[in-house]
């Protein structure tokens, strides 16, 4: 070879190297010698931020934000609303890593496992699909105690639905139908470990009813065979849904929600009916175990200034996203409460679906 | 009536045939990457269009939907890579063709049927499309179990030679599908502990490593011949008078399978392509030429998987029920505009969504024209050599593979089906029904357990329908069609006329 | 290696893949494991079914005696295939795989191209290097620059 060839080959080289380095990809993952190993076993709440490190300056470059779903799903949603008021808080932007599989627990145990906790990568964390990934599969290994619980934003409320041409005018007919034919009433769910499956059990837990659980892949599937007429009730949540309630394609019949949902007066919740169940799906923010105190703090703030912005909750109404936000300890007891209804009602059916 | 003419006054501003324009040629070019979908490309760049009035960043959209469609062919019939699922079909006539110095023509053709398909799609769109709306809510479980079977039957067809090897291929590809999460119990698998593997084995990945590692192979096996037999021909790209006749029937065959495939959730492009391919084998005089440059052939499958755009659409515009994976996207997007995507959409937006429709019978002609001057460009592929190709060809495969869910498990998969690819090639297996076999499984299991569940457990919930009954019966004929026992038949009837 | 041959150990592959999912199966649920088992046993028959159609169509045409030899195509030096070759690229394609996890997608890629490009003698090395960069580029401009895509750019 002779000295021009190997010119070329270098400054090809030279090249690629500088494309490598001004990547914000490759930045963020990437190794941050500064923190010291031991610091993701401590307990980040209790003590304060160790007098070495320094974190004023945080944020100073891209977050990575990972999801566990592919683009165009329901957390890209939530990131697309979410980044832009945040990114305008924080000063600075946001990458999306989209990781789907496994109902996203590869992109969270990537998170839990191989992730810095140096706040350049949070994930999307999405309720109950977080908990009950690990709790129904013994090859999922991350738990909620190996992640730094940010923030919940959106909380959808689960309801029961029936088709417009459905004989179900009022939940209590459809109990009183499922009481006369035990097992005989057909009710969907957006698949096996969703949240509308859980809603299912608990709603049979409570009142002591059976149905007939149809699974389906995902909410879409599920209200449109009841609408179809070719389930009896789908188990939904009311962000999907109120589309078609709105158009008359959907009946509500009853909400678990804590109060009534403004949107739908007129529906009772079950618990006004004297049945405990509230449920929905909810989607937030965590970063891996270990986050330090100012970080997390910094990140807290954000996402409340965020949540009275009304800017920021006309843009929620609009894409029929029910705010929830809940910060900081409050989401990590709402996500360890949600693990042990969730780990006990497993429990109990358990043995249903694995024999 | 009156919102036709208000769409058809708003897409007619600089801004929004240039947003046409454009996104039919990024969808075009993206199509034609291995590995990255239509659905894919929407999501990519929904968020470049945020800042675009609604009207026209969602007629962008669609534009790229519809460009896309078309640019996985280019791939499909230069280098016997599919640029989208929806291209697979494509594969089967089209690179023959190639082979024989008709690129040019083989694109031509394509360009053609996609033309052809686009255009009655979104004319049904825009005139019928309140009534077929309706059609997506009658297609539960039970409906779909129907369509995965008749699906099925389309294995037996493609197996050219034998048979038996065509069934195991379908068969295994079939199996392959069921890995991952079971959808009834919650249930790994034959996942082997590997969760990578949960959410099952992506159909994109199995189809670029069984189409064109292979290929990527067979390119470097031989010494390469001095002079490419390519350039001789100088072949004309868009079809004559005489080719139109004799693709017209299979082009609108095509058109109505791929409207009616879309039109069902659940069902999309991937589908739609192998059922007009089938179809047009089933009516073809000379059914002996398909899979050898048929270009019926290119003609079914690309006029259905465009006519799927329209046919998709009809759902989501008409009922907020997206008929395939890359309309679910375009809904989000509308989400995005502060639209609900709902039954009202044909109502109380009736101006952004007849802008929308309009858009996307425009994107037909702009797609006629970027395409054409896109192909002329893509045609000189064919003029590199095979040994400067086939690296080329793995390094599209690898990076396309790692993008569908940006992780290299994906590449491994890809690489494992590569080579499984290139041995079933050397005992004569076909691939082509390991991809539908891989397509249709998952939809089979599904529905297959909710029908059943619905049914209380009776099979003869499948019968009681009338849909899924004639569907089965179409199934059942097609089986009966491809046996000796057909031939006997109509044997028979023949004799007994004379 | 005859047909018959190829097609046998085919047929063997494919019945002991289909016989380890069978025992993964044991563990299954009833609901989970019903599809699968009826898959595997259709595949079981059709791999002997296929064993089987290949040996008698060899069958035949021994007993049909030398016409094999006037079938056999004459030799023409472009369709000879190059085994070895085959055996490199695919492991060259293997290590290019995994390295990019090591060295990065944007430094592996153009080595490989240069790679079997000097290996086939497809080109010269000018060309090769101008291609190698080129399409490294062409593909960093639309996966990073354009779509945004993350590709693994892991830098030492």
């Amino acid at each position: 070879m002779n000295l021009r060839k190997w010119m070329v080959l270098i400054l090809a080289l030279v090249m690629v190297l500088s494309v490598a380095a001004c990547s914000p990809q490759e930045e963020a993952p990437a190794e941050e010698p500064e923190t010291p190993a031991e610091e993701p076993a401590e307990e980040p709440a209790e003590e304060p931020a160790e007098p070495a490190e320094d974190y004023s300056s945080y944020p100073e470059k891209p977050i990575v934000v990972f999801q566990g779903f592919a683009p165009g799903g329901g957390s890209d949603a939530l990131a697309q609303l979410t980044q832009p008021f945040l990114g305008e808080i924080l000063d600075i932007t946001f990458v999306n890593q989209y990781i789907p599989g496994a109902t996203g627990a590869i992109a969270w145990t990537q998170l839990a496992k191989s992730t810095d906790p140096d706040g350049y990568t949070i994930s999307i964390t999405n309720t109950p699909m977080l908990q009950t990934n690990y709790i129904m599969n013994e090859d999922i290994t991350y738990n909620i105690t190996e992640l730094t619980p940010i923030a919940n934003v959106v909380t959808d409320p689960g309801l029961i639905v029936v088709g417009a041409d459905s004989p179900f005018e009022t939940i209590e007919d459809l109990m009183a139908a499922a009481e006369a034919d035990p097992e005989g009433i057909t009710v969907g769910n957006s698949g096996v470990g969703g949240d509308d499956f859980f809603s299912t059990l608990i709603f049979q837990m409570e009142t002591g009813l059976k149905f007939i659980l149809v699974p389906f892949e995902g909410d879409g599937p599920s209200w449109q065979a009841a609408a179809g007429g070719q389930i009896d009730a789908s188990f939904n949540n009311l962000g999907i849904t109120f589309p078609q309630i709105e158009a008359g394609t959907l009946r509500p019949l009853a909400i678990f929600a804590e109060e009534r949902d403004p949107n739908i007066p007129d529906i009772p919740t079950m618990k006004e009916l004297g049945y405990d169940i509230v449920n929905g799906s909810s989607r937030g923010y965590s970063a891996p175990a270990g986050l330090p105190q100012p970080i997390l703090d910094e990140l807290i703030a954000a996402f409340e200034e965020m949540g009275n912005d009304p800017e920021f909750l006309q843009a929620a109404a609009d894409r029929a996203l029910p705010v929830d936000i809940k910060t900081g300890d409050e989401y990590a007891e709402y996500l360890r409460g949600h693990e042990d209804i969730f780990g006990q009602i497993w429990e109990e059916v358990k043995s249903e679906y694995t024999q | 009536m009156e919102y036709l003419m208000l769409g058809l006054n708003n897409v007619m501003t600089f801004m929004n045939l240039a947003a046409i324009v454009v996104g039919t040629a990024l969808g075009l070019f993206v199509g034609a990457m291995p590995g990255l979908s239509a659905t894919m490309a929407i999501a990519i760049l929904l968020p470049l269009t945020f800042s675009l009035p609604t009207a026209t960043g969602i007629s962008m959209l669609a534009s790229l939907y519809l460009g896309a469609m078309y640019g996985g062919s280019i791939a499909a019939i230069l280098i016997r890579t599919p640029g989208t699922p929806a291209a697979a079909a494509t594969v089967l006539d089209g690179y023959p063709m190639a082979q024989q110095g008709r690129a040019g023509k083989a694109l031509g053709v394509s360009l053609f049927a996609s033309l052809v398909g686009g255009v009655i799609s979104s004319i049904a769109l825009l005139t019928v499309a309140p009534v077929l709306g309706s059609v997506a809510l009658k297609f539960g479980p039970v409906q779909l179990f129907a369509v995965a079977v008749l699906g099925i039957t389309i294995i037996g067809s493609l197996s050219q030679g034998s048979t038996i090897k065509g069934l195991l291929s379908g068969v295994l590809g079939l199996l392959l599908a069921l890995v991952g999460m079971d959808p009834v119990t919650g249930s790994a698998r034959f996942t082997f502990g590997m969760i990578n593997l949960y959410s099952g084995i992506s159909f994109t990945v199995a189809l670029i490593g069984l189409f064109s590692i292979p290929q990527a192979i067979r390119l470097i096996e031989k010494d390469q011949k001095v002079i490419t037999q390519v350039n001789k021909f100088k072949d004309r790209m868009l079809p004559t008078m005489k080719e139109i006749k004799q693709i017209i029937v299979t082009v609108i065959r095509g058109s109505i399978i791929g409207i009616f495939t879309g039109i069902i959730p659940g069902t999309g492009g991937d589908t739609a392509c192998w059922f007009s391919y089938n179809e047009a084998k089933r009516f073809s005089k000379n059914k002996a030429n398909f899979g050898k440059g048929a270009i019926e052939g290119v003609a079914a499958a690309e006029s259905a998987n465009n006519a799927v755009v329209g046919g998709a659409l009809i759902p989501t515009l008409t009922l907020g029920i997206p008929g395939s994976s890359a309309t679910a996207v375009l809904m989000g997007s509308l989400m995005v505009h502060g639209i609900m995507p709902g039954p009202t959409l044909m109502t109380e937006y009736a101006d952004v969504t007849y802008t929308l429709i309009w858009a996307l019978l425009l994107a037909n002609v702009a797609l006629f024209f970027v395409g054409l001057l896109f192909t002329r460009l893509a045609v000189n592929v064919v003029k590199i050599p095979n040994h400067v190709l086939a690296p080329i060809i793995v390094i599209l495969c690898v990076i396309g593979s790692f993008a569908i869910n940006n992780s290299f498990f994906e590449v491994y998969l890809m690489l494992i089906f590569g080579l499984l690819g290139y041995l079933m090639d050397k005992i004569g297996m076909p691939t082509a029904p390991m991809v539908v076999g891989l397509i249709l499984g998952f939809m089979l299991n599904m529905s297959l357990y909710q029908s059943l569940l619905i049914g209380r457990g009776s099979w003869m919930i499948f019968l009681q329908n009338p849909i899924s009954a004639i569907l089965l019966l179409v199934a059942l004929f097609s089986v009966i069609q491809s046996t000796p026992l057909f031939g006997w038949i109509k044997k028979k009837i023949v004799a007994s006329k004379i | 290696m005859t047909n018959t041959v190829k097609v046998g150990i085919a047929s063997i592959v494919a019945i002991i893949f289909s016989a380890v999912l069978y025992l993964e199966t044991l563990t299954m649920s009833r609901a989970a494991y019903q599809l699968p088992r009826i898959l595997i046993v259709i595949i079981i028959l059709l791999a002997m079914a296929m064993f089987a159609e290949e040996y008698y169509k060899s069958k035949k045409k021994k007993s049909q005696g030398t016409e094999e030899a006037v079938v056999k195509q004459p030799e023409d030096k472009y369709d000879k295939i190059h085994y070895d070759r085959i055996a490199v690229f695919v492991g060259a394609i293997t290590v290019y795989i995994f390295s990019i996890k090591i060295l990065g997608y944007f430094i592996v890629t153009p080595l490989f191209i240069i790679g079997i490009f000097r290996y086939l003698k497809s080109v010269k090395m000018t060309t090769a290097l101008i291609i190698a960069v080129g399409f490294t580029g062409f593909i960093y401009m639309l996966f990073i620059r354009f779509l945004h895509l993350p590709i693994p750019i892991t830098m030492f």
